[in-house]
């Protein structure tokens, strides 16, 4: 029996439902009919349960509802597309996703992509593991990194994106360096992510809510390196900014490098709290310090 | 908000919002300090390299009583100096920096608190007009440089 098509608006390929949507809930399963291309949901929907799709697809378009795995699942969906051949996850307003998530790349130098997308409300990653999969070592030992990107747009929402579920690492010595795009607010509330790379806000605003760690697993990955707000790639009119929120004392150990750029560097905090920045400001830009009290 | 880690490097800092950063580190770079917004409070002495210019775009610099040399002053909007229990702020000559705000001296004090901006009386009239108080004295310099309040009501003739 031929499987009934995705029937959202704009859906580009031709991935389909393999149940039948009632109620706006899909207990059944996804399937693609062939990759490369993206599974596009754009309906009033909760996929529950979400049977691994096969084959997989490179990219999810998510514009609307919700994305989840019922608890005791296991289900992942491996996303593999390159920035390069666009974002492997594509949010749009509201969307609240949870299952585990690879963005499966292991290849020195690759770029993988994120992508919020929507003008109003802001999009959530609840649940499942976020695997950031990259490469390792060479053969003389050095470390090698892709890049996963968070490009998030700027929305109504005072957050765009938030991501609560832990940022972990595939295999468990690859290398990822992460990096923030987009003119709005990303926040990263999961307090002991393990992906080990530099951090790098290009754009837009990042917000988190615990302290950040020189080494060890931190809001901000296990990593030692600077965190660099504004790069070469930071454009007239952006507004790299690194800033804590809540209501406890927060601790920022690691060094700050302001890169060479053409925007607007901030770090600081939004909130009526004692924020301490205890390592070195490598400053070739300048740098707005934001304190809220 | 405390910076206790050195910041270096050709770079400036700017402050922003309404509260309070201080910086506990001796820090060496040496792009432009700025105070645009809140207080920049310093925890010791010399915690800013002196060749940084000081530019002041609303908020206020506060030493916090500790002394502290710097580049020219620059005044883009009304800001405020503010001297505390008393020290010494040296700037380096400012006479080409075209102030455009007014600048208030808080807290301070004849024989306290002292103020030298050039070692000589380079300051225009138009700069010295704008330096007050929060009582509204104004300001003379004298020859050495330094700039002190003068009594309200004192005509004072130094040049």
């Amino acid at each position: 029996m031929p499987l009934p098509r995705c029937q959202s608006p704009g859906c580009r390929t031709p991935y389909s439902l393999r149940s039948t949507v009632a109620a706006g809930r899909d207990r059944g399963g996804l399937a693609c009919e062939a990759p490369p291309g993206s599974l596009r949901l754009a309906l009033h929907l909760t996929v529950v349960r979400a049977a691994r799709s096969r084959p997989p697809p490179y990219s999810f378009v998510l514009m609307e509802g919700r994305f989840l795995t019922e608890p005791g699942s296991v289900h992942q969906h491996n996303l593999r597309s390159l920035a390069s051949q666009g974002p492997a996850l594509v949010l749009g307003d509201g969307v609240e996703l949870g299952f585990n998530t690879p963005m499966e790349n292991y290849n020195n130098g690759d770029e993988m992509m994120v992508q919020y997308v929507g003008t109003q409300s802001c999009a959530r990653i609840t649940a499942g593991m976020w695997l950031l999969c990259g490469p390792t070592t060479n053969s003389v030992g050095t470390r090698l990194y892709n890049t996963h990107i968070f490009d998030v747009n700027d929305g109504a929402d005072e957050v765009d994106l938030e991501i609560s579920s832990p940022i972990g690492i595939y295999t468990s010595i690859a290398n990822s360096h992460v990096r923030k795009s987009g003119a709005g607010t990303l926040r990263l509330k999961h307090g002991s992510n393990t992906f080990r790379g530099t951090t790098i806000i290009r754009n837009g605003r990042l917000l988190v809510a615990s302290n950040v760690p020189k080494g060890g697993n931190s809001v901000l990955g296990n990593c030692t390196a600077d965190v660099v707000i504004g790069d070469a790639g930071t454009q007239p009119g952006d507004a790299p900014t690194f800033v804590f929120e809540g209501s406890a004392s927060r601790t920022f150990a690691r060094g700050v490098s302001v890169g060479p750029c053409l925007g607007s560097p901030t770090l600081g905090s939004i909130s009526n709290i004692n924020a301490t920045f205890s390592g070195a400001l490598t400053l070739n830009s300048r740098l707005r310090l934001f304190s809220a009290s | 908000m405390t910076v206790s880690g050195v910041a270096s490097g050709a770079g400036g800092l700017t402050k922003s919002g309404p509260g309070v950063v201080v910086l506990t580190a001796a820090n060496t770079y040496t792009g432009v300090t700025d105070v645009a917004e809140g207080t920049l409070r310093l925890a010791a002495a010399e915690r800013i390299a002196n060749t940084s210019k000081l530019r002041l775009s609303g908020g206020t610099f506060d030493p916090a009583g500790f002394d502290q040399s710097m580049g020219p002053l620059d005044v883009d909007a009304n800001a405020t100096l503010d001297f505390g229990a008393g020290c010494t702020l040296t700037f380096a000559d400012s006479a080409s920096q075209i102030w455009e705000g007014t600048l208030q001296l808080r807290n301070w004090k004849r024989g306290v608190s002292h103020l030298f901006i050039g070692e000589s009386a380079t300051l225009s009239e138009t700069q010295l007009a704008k330096i007050t108080s929060p009582s509204g004295q104004t300001a003379a310099q004298l020859p050495d440089g330094e700039v002190i309040l003068l009594p309200q009501g004192t005509l004072m003739l130094l040049r």
